[in-house]
Formats: C-alpha cells, sequence, structure tokens
C-alpha cells in the first residue's frame, strides 16, 4: 500500500522523466546522419558511431537528463508533505518513519534502474532503422553506473527535501550543491584526485573503465567505485532516515 | 501588499541564487590559475571567465534557478490547496500573475547582475582584470534571454499540474530546441538560437578568440526575445482567467 502511496505522487515525474530520456535516444539515434558532423566536429576524437552515441547519450546529454530526473525524483522527503498539508495522513497510517523514508527511498531509486534501462534498449532497437548498429552489451555495461550514480545523485535532493520545508526550496539548493560538487571535483586539488566525479562516474571515465580514445569498455574492474558510490549513497539515505525519525514535524 | 507576498513566497530562492552565483563567480576567480593549469591547451583568464561563467558552470546554475523560479504559480497553489487563500484577496488573477511574474522576472535579471558586480570587482584581488563593460554585456544578454527560460516554464505552470511537472517539460523541451538549432538550415539564422545569444557563441557580436563582445549587441533579437517573454506569461493570464477554481 505504502509503495503505492508512493508511487503515485511520484509517477508524473517519472513518467515525464523516462518519455524525455526516450525522446533524446530517438532523436539522436534517428537524425544521426544530421547531428554527427557537428559531435565530431566538437569532439576531434569522434570518428565512429559508438563514440557518437557516447557523446551524445551514455557519457553526456542522456546521463546529463538522467542526472537532472533523479534530482526531481529525490524531491520526496516528509518536509514536502508539512507544506502541502497533507503530512497529518501520512503520519496517521500504521507505519514508522523509518520505513516511510526507506519505502520512499527503495522506490526511487527502482524508478532510476528503470529510467537507466531506457536507452541501452531504445538504441539497440532503432540503430538498425538507420542503418547502424551498437552491441547490447555495450549499453547495459553503463547499467551499474547509471543506476548507481543515479542513486547517488537522487540522495542528494532527497536529502534536500528531508532538511528545507520550502518545496522549491529544497530543488533550488540541490540543484545549486550539486553543481557546487560538480565544479569541486573538477577543479580543486585534494578532490580532484580522488574518483569522487559523479558525472565521470556514471560515464565510465573514472578508473579507466572506458578508453579515452576508443570509449570501448576496456574490462578493468569497477568494483571498488560502484562500491564506494553505494556506501555514499546509502549513508546519505541513512542519514535522512535519522533525521526524519528526530524531525518534529 | 501582494508583491510582497510574492517576494516572500520566493524570497529563499532569489537570494540562495544570488548567493551562489556570486560564491561560483568568487570561486573561479579565486581558482583561476589551478583551473588554466588543468585546462588542455593555454587559456587566458577572460577566455577562463567566458567558459567557466557564461558559458558552463554558473550559467548552468542560472539557467536552473530561472526556470525553478518559473515553475510557481496559481496552479501549484491550486495542488498545494492555497490557491483559496491568494484568490480570496481583493485583486484580480490578472494582477496576481503579473505582479508574481514581474517579481519573478526581478529576480531573474538581479541574477544576471551578479556577475557583473562580482567578476570586476573581485578580479583585481586575484591580480586579473576583467572589463565591467564585458561583464554587464554579458549580464544584459542574461536579463534578456533568461526571461524567456523564466517565462515558457512561467506559462508551462500555468498548463499542467503536475508536481515540478513544468521544470521537467520546460528542460526537455529546450534541450528539444537546441538539437533543432543544429539542423543546418536553420544554423543560418544564428539570432533564432537563443543559447547562442545567451554567452555570444558563434554571434556576430563575439570575437571566438578573445572571448569577449566585439560588435553591437543584438538589440533587435533582444527586444524580440522579451516580446516572446511577454506573451507566454499574457498566455499563463488568460489561461488562469478562464479556468474554474
Amino acid at each position: 500500500m505504502l509503495w503505492y502511496k508512493v508511487w503515485r505522487e511520484s509517477s508524473v515525474r517519472f513518467l515525464i522523466s523516462a518519455a524525455s530520456i526516450a525522446g533524446v535516444c530517438l532523436v539522436r539515434v534517428l537524425f544521426e546522419h544530421r547531428f554527427f558532423p557537428d559531435v565530431a566536429h566538437e569532439r576531434p576524437g569522434v570518428h565512429n558511431y559508438i563514440q557518437y552515441l557516447y557523446w551524445t547519450i551514455f557519457g553526456a546529454g542522456g546521463r546529463g537528463l538522467l542526472q537532472l530526473s533523479c534530482l526531481l525524483l529525490g524531491l520526496g522527503g516528509l518536509q514536502r508533505d508539512r507544506k502541502q498539508n497533507t503530512l497529518g495522513f501520512t503520519l496517521a497510517l500504521p507505519i514508522r518513519r523509518p520505513r516511510l523514508v526507506m519505502t520512499r527511498a527503495l522506490v526511487g531509486y527502482l524508478q532510476v534502474f528503470a529510467l537507466s534501462l531506457l536507452p541501452p534498449f531504445i538504441v539497440w532497437t532503432t540503430s538498425p532503422l538507420v542503418h547502424q548498429s551498437m552491441p547490447l552489451s555495450y549499453g547495459l555495461n553503463f547499467l551499474p553506473f547509471w543506476t548507481i550514480g543515479g542513486f547517488a545523485t537522487f540522495s542528494i535532493t532527497f536529502l534536500c527535501s528531508v532538511l528545507f520545508t520550502g518545496e522549491y526550496t529544497a530543488l533550488a539548493v540541490g540543484s545549486v550543491s550539486y553543481f557546487f560538487y560538480i565544479i569541486v571535483c573538477q577543479s580543486v586539488n585534494p578532490f580532484r584526485l580522488y574518483p569522487l566525479h559523479v558525472a565521470e562516474f556514471m560515464g565510465g571515465r573514472l578508473g579507466n573503465v572506458i578508453d579515452a580514445n576508443t570509449l570501448l569498455w576496456t574490462g578493468n574492474s569497477s568494483f571498488t567505485l560502484l562500491a564506494g558510490f553505494t556506501l555514499a549513497a546509502i549513508t546519505i539515505i541513512a542519514a535522512c532516515t535519522f533525521i526524519t525519525t528526530r524531525q518534529d514535524l | 501588499m501582494y508583491w510582497y507576498k510574492s517576494w516572500c513566497e520566493i524570497r529563499t530562492v532569489i537570494l540562495l541564487g544570488i548567493a551562489s552565483i556570486a560564491v561560483a563567480c568568487l570561486f573561479i576567480v579565486f581558482h583561476q590559475q589551478s583551473m588554466r593549469d588543468q585546462a588542455s591547451e593555454p587559456t587566458t583568464y577572460v577566455a577562463l571567465v567566458w567558459k567557466a561563467v557564461y558559458d558552463s558552470f554558473v550559467f548552468d546554475i542560472f539557467f536552473i534557478l530561472s526556470i525553478v523560479l518559473g515553475s510557481d504559480g496559481l496552479l501549484h497553489e491550486k495542488t498545494i490547496g492555497t490557491s483559496g487563500f491568494t484568490l480570496a484577496l481583493p485583486v484580480s488573477r490578472r494582477r496576481i500573475l503579473l505582479t508574481r511574474a514581474f517579481v519573478g522576472y526581478c529576480a531573474v535579471l538581479a541574477m544576471a547582475l551578479t556577475p557583473a558586480i562580482v567578476l570586476p570587482l573581485c578580479s583585481r584581488f586575484s591580480g586579473q582584470h576583467y572589463s565591467a563593460a564585458q561583464a554587464l554585456g554579458f549580464s544584459l544578454l542574461w536579463g534578456c534571454c533568461g526571461s524567456i527560460f523564466y517565462a515558457y516554464t512561467f506559462l508551462l505552470a500555468h498548463l499542467m499540474e503536475g508536481e515540478h511537472s513544468a521544470i521537467l517539460v520546460a528542460i526537455t523541451s529546450l534541450m528539444a530546441y537546441r538539437f533543432l538549432m543544429a539542423i543546418p538550415w536553420l544554423t543560418h539564422v544564428p539570432m533564432l538560437n537563443i543559447f547562442g545569444i545567451v554567452n555570444g557563441e558563434d554571434m556576430p557580436f563575439f570575437n571566438e578568440s578573445t572571448h569577449l563582445l566585439v560588435g553591437p549587441m543584438p538589440w533587435l533579437a533582444l527586444l524580440v526575445v522579451l516580446f516572446i517573454a511577454s506573451v507566454f506569461v499574457f498566455l499563463a493570464v488568460r489561461r488562469m482567467e478562464t479556468m474554474d477554481f
């Protein structure tokens, strides 16, 4: 029942996100002949279809849209219910607060997983229409990176929506802190030396998981990276649970 | 009175926007040397400011916050159940929406002006120089183009009720618009590309090698942009006037 409640609350955002990601993938594949020259001009290393797909979907535009969707899907803390005057109904359910938070987080995680599944299958099925091909395994290899990176992104706004009352404040603080996190990971030396950049992680560019020139999978183990980002996301969700339990709502 | 109500509703986002843009600019100015050292090719200070402030990080913050600001409205109030209080005020719907749109647009302008104040002032402290005229020129572009991002989301927020749907649809459709602008026969009319006007990329008034605004500003294009933004707000007003709630 609680799962259904959480699904109903976030279904519009999820469906619009899915439609947007699917739309971007379709446009990039079906109009490949029009976009390829521009992409090759902007990125001198782009010579073939896989490299084009990487810089338009898996490592750039599509990935960015997934992250934005994760930021929006993360807005699900109890403060939101408080703002909408529905908190009484939610807290009146015979369920403890940690379970409420965990259910929201789990539904969010499943939604991120579902969104991450879209690009590999859409690209794989539509590529033959433009006389191109992408091995399904190439796209599916991104699945753990997109799911875990997306969940880490999701947890940032989830934490904001637990901390801040204003609905738009949570989104604004979440997206601004995300941008600052990216700037710091890219530019400040102590942080730059560690694999902390979630966008690069999602694109497989941390730890040489993807070859920088061919943009093909190298076969290098990515277990430590995946475990690190999973741990970060779980820690943030645990903090959200702890804060919500103690909050005087 | 209604001005104050609108201000109270969005002041956190406005103040957060101004503060975050200022902090991002300060960060870039004071880390300029390390950022330039990491660049793949030799980069001047002016080029770094253009890339980091007007083309990527800070512009991204401005873009997202303009859209977040535009996504609040009467339909959202209806969803959260406070529209009854707002509509009970002895003010017409038209005035409510126009006031809100104006206050929101002033916030977009304030955010657009922030780099023009921070960059020239703080560049001196890091031993660099950034012309105030250049910064003001880019702020003008941001202020006018930001009106479209804001007004377009404002219109969407009065067309669809789903929570945060306006934000998602706005960003996705603006991405689609950006893709469209890459179609060769549309690239012949650069002024159609608002993402080019906003930072000067591929525009006749911007020098790609010095990263400076050189020619006369595209006044006609900016006026058209402001006009389109006004039309979006007007359409949102018309929609709310005819809705039954």
